[in-house]
């Protein structure tokens, strides 16, 4: 069992070669000129994604089962390609899968080729952008979907700020190619905001994504719509997304290899990954994804499908207190209620709990008053971090102009504008860092406890 | 812990006592009692002894107050605040702002 690492180009220089060398080997006068230059290209071009290189490798296995078949040297040829286009692909899955990465993700193919993928693309807006997906089938024909699909998210990773559009885009180019013999994609897309572990997540036709809290409960994130390349209008741009928020929890997506999967007991079910999630929770994310991998494959048992596991967890101190609320001004009573108690349970003294009531208090009706109008969704977290507190609120209110929140002068003895200077006083420092996906706004307070 | 307000009369001076929590559910409550009594020209006297929690609008109906009975030439004071209260009050610089007694029986005799 290996885990996938992070991947650099030079690794693909070498298999560029080795493509190019027993190509000429194989083939010689017979291959057609313009292949062969494609190929050596592939090889020159060392900024060119591993992912066309493995679809060119496919490519070329097509064109030699055309060529070759029935012969008697086919056979041979095609293992040997087979053998280098799984290498490849094995390379290509996998981001960032290293150390304390909050997205970890490894697959087990069943075959040389598998139908699975992963990706996890690091955004130079600091989001993390991931998909996992299944193709229908197996063998040669799925992983070439499989290139397709995962090619076509790479593409767009870096740029797309909702993945359901993504997916709708994605879904349109599939249709587009398909040959209509009955394939689809299963997948979910997602952007994880690290620093607030807030996600936002689409699952076209794939196996419920599992949200693990910090209390121990499940959360099922089922599929908003059929899965992708069979018809357009069934993946629209407005696709229903969900914003999570993994609060010190941990969100597991997997394919239908691993609930299909074959241990002692018989297949594991989504009860049976259930329990395994439970017996593992408590190892950090590496080893946990280890431990799974190690409960989900059998060695004793060939696997029938393909098995792909990603984790998606909160590398964050987990929070003092989460709470995700429809709130209104009859409800900030309770909410000052929770946070008064999460503040005694952290053991601060009581001129620091009532500054972190107040900053909460303030900042939500600011929310309540001027972002909704009336009762809203507001999520709060508090979390305690070598003696420094932070308080995040997010709500999903239109954004607001920054360049219109400002505290009023003390001077100007007048009412209202007062709540923002409370919770400057309460705090140490306020910041409106972009949001993230698929909320309104997000306001950071933090607190020096010396 | 719900606002509790009560309202008595002593002479020309309304004495609103004021207890519990004051936020955004309940603070026009507040706003509506103290400003009801200025428009029909009493002096006001808020007795805060009991008060757990004040937010930002309690604190501005309590500045409508002060300004309100500035432009009616009436008087308005802060009596017997508790700490919670004082603390937040201190926060808006507000305590130099409002006159403040430290007993409510010494608002009543100040005012008459």
């Amino acid at each position: 069992m290996e885990i996938t690492q992070p991947l650099t180009w030079e690794k693909y220089s070498i298999n560029d070669k080795m493509l190019y060398c027993e190509n000429k080997a194989l083939l010689g006068n017979s291959y057609p000129a313009t292949q062969q230059l494609r190929t050596v290209e592939a090889m020159h071009q060392t900024e060119e994604s591993p992912h066309s290189v493995f679809r060119r490798q496919l490519d070329l296995i097509a064109e030699l089962s055309r060529r070759f078949a029935d012969s008697g040297a086919m056979e041979e040829a095609m293992r040997q390609e087979l053998e280098l286009a799984a290498q490849i692909q094995t390379n290509m899955r996998g981001g960032q899968s290293a150390g304390n990465a909050p997205v970890l993700g490894v697959s087990l193919p069943a075959r040389e080729l598998s139908g699975d993928f992963f990706d996890i693309v690091e955004r130079e807006d600091g989001l993390l952008a991931f998909a996992i997906g299944d193709v229908s089938g197996k063998g040669f024909e799925a992983a070439q979907l499989m290139a397709t699909t995962s090619s076509l998210f790479r593409r767009k990773a870096h740029s797309f700020n909702r993945p359901g559009p993504l997916l709708a885009a994605i879904n349109a180019e599939l249709c587009r190619l398909s040959r209509g013999d009955g394939r689809f994609v299963t997948m979910i897309a997602g952007l994880l905001h690290p620093s607030s572990g807030a996600l936002l997540l689409a699952n076209a036709g794939h196996e419920p994504g599992l949200l693990h809290g910090l209390n121990g409960r499940f959360s099922s994130i089922a599929a908003a719509c059929p899965p992708l390349g069979i018809e357009r209008h069934l993946v629209p741009d407005d696709m229903a997304e969900q914003v999570l928020f993994l609060a010190g929890g941990c969100l597991y997506l997997c394919t239908d290899g691993v609930t299909e999967s074959q241990g002692a007991d018989g297949m594991l079910g989504e009860a049976g990954l259930r329990r395994l999630i439970e017996d593992a929770a408590q190892l950090p994310p590496p080893l946990r994804l280890e431990a799974l991998l190690g409960r989900m494959a059998d060695p004793a048992i060939p696997p029938r499908d393909d098995l792909t596991l990603m984790l998606i967890s909160d590398i964050r101190p987990a929070p003092l207190l989460f709470r995700r609320t429809m709130l209104s001004a009859q409800r900030l009573a309770e909410q000052r209620e929770a946070v008064g108690e999460a503040a005694r349970a952290a053991g601060l003294n009581a001129d620091i709990a009532s500054d972190l009531v107040l900053a909460v208090d303030e900042a939500s009706q600011n929310i309540l008053r001027h972002g909704y109008g009336g009762p809203g969704e507001v999520v709060l977290e508090m979390i305690l971090e070598e003696n420094r507190l932070t308080l995040r609120v997010i709500d999903f209110a239109p954004t607001a102009d920054l360049a219109k929140i400002a505290p009023r002068p003390l001077e100007a003895v007048a009412p209202g504008g007062l709540g923002l200077h409370f919770m400057g006083q309460a705090m140490d420092e306020l910041s409106w860092p972009a949001p993230p996906p698929g909320t309104g706004n997000l306001l950071v307070m933090t607190k020096a406890l010396t | 812990m719900t606002l509790s307000l009560t309202i008595e009369r002593h002479g020309r001076t309304a004495l609103i006592s004021l207890g519990g929590e004051v936020d955004l559910s309940n603070s026009h409550d507040v706003r509506k009692e103290v400003v009801a009594c200025l428009n029909d020209r009493w002096d006001v006297v808020v007795e805060m002894t009991h008060v757990l929690y004040i937010d930002s609008s309690g604190i501005a109906a309590l500045v409508e107050g002060y300004q309100t009975a500035k432009r009616f030439g009436v008087r308005f004071a802060l009596a017997a605040i508790s700490p919670p209260a004082l603390r937040v009050l201190k926060m808006a610089r507000l305590d130099s702002v409002f006159t403040i007694f430290d007993q409510t029986a010494e608002a009543l005799v100040a005012e008459v």
